[in-house]
């Protein structure tokens, strides 16, 4: 994968290998909670840890919760309309996606949606990100590697919007 | 009668005064990079000061980010969370 700004207006990523590009495809999948309750608190964790507030928590699960969840939709969307623009080349098999800088934010929240909720749906603890390498065969092989695709995207759209 | 008008007052003006923090707490997925960058952009804080609260977080499992009148507060938990970042409330001790 190469990860170039040919522009200021532009991001590309090419050669976008086929494993990689389902993984990019499943970051709308993967930041929807669903039903899963440990997901959803992580999305929507308390404003406070104060019983004496639970009137003010009420409020916040009734308004400002919906908000979010339109907040964070819309990120996805975002997403996903760029990958509907995701195109291969029919020799390679790699992929091509060309993401507008104005999508590097929705894109980078996105990113973000998708690690804490697959974190939680499959209840990663803090030493799993610290396992180096593990066999293929181990079915948190492939979780990890998606969390660390995302995490490194993640990390250099950061960089092109501070300017590096 | 006239009493307890004053007391009621009273306790109102002192709920509003106190000051209130908005604490942002650790958690291993959000990348440091991230946290900072939310910081700078919610509070314009400066890279250094942002810094230091993300390193906060991360060594110390939380920080204080701001402080100050409740209705702020509460509309800067709002901007954090809507980053994903856990952050609550409480009152200035």
């Amino acid at each position: 994968m190469e990860i170039s700004r040919p522009n200021e207006t532009t991001v590309l990523v090419a050669r976008i290998d086929p494993v990689i590009a389902e993984l990019l495809r499943r970051i709308g999948s993967s930041a929807d909670p669903g039903n899963n309750q440990r997901a959803r608190d992580r999305l929507y964790s308390p404003p406070t840890n104060d019983p004496a507030e639970a009137n003010f928590a009420e409020d916040w699960q009734e308004y400002v919760e919906p908000e979010l969840a339109r907040l964070f939709q819309s990120a996805i969307e975002v997403i996903e309309g760029d990958l509907k623009k995701m195109h291969a080349d029919p020799v390679t098999g790699e992929a091509t996606v060309s993401i507008p800088s104005d999508h590097l934010e929705p894109w980078i929240h996105g990113l973000n949606q998708a690690r804490l909720v697959l974190t939680e749906r499959h209840k990663l603890q803090d030493e799993d990100f610290d396992i180096e390498a593990m066999p293929a065969s181990d079915p948190r092989a492939f979780l990890l590697l998606q969390l660390r695709i995302y995490a490194q995207l993640q990390w250099l759209f950061l960089r092109y919007l501070d300017g590096n | 009668m006239a009493d307890t008008v004053v007391e009621e007052e009273t306790k109102t003006s002192s709920a509003v005064d106190v000051p209130w923090n908005v604490v942002v707490h650790n958690d291993p997925v959000n990348l440091t990079a991230y946290v900072t960058r939310v910081f700078q952009k919610v509070f314009g804080y400066s890279q250094t000061r942002a810094e230091k609260h993300m390193l906060e977080v991360h060594n110390l499992g939380r920080s204080i980010v701001w402080t100050g009148a409740r209705e702020r507060a509460e509309a800067y938990v709002e901007q954090l969370h809507g980053y994903l970042l856990l952050s609550t409330l409480e009152k200035s001790v």
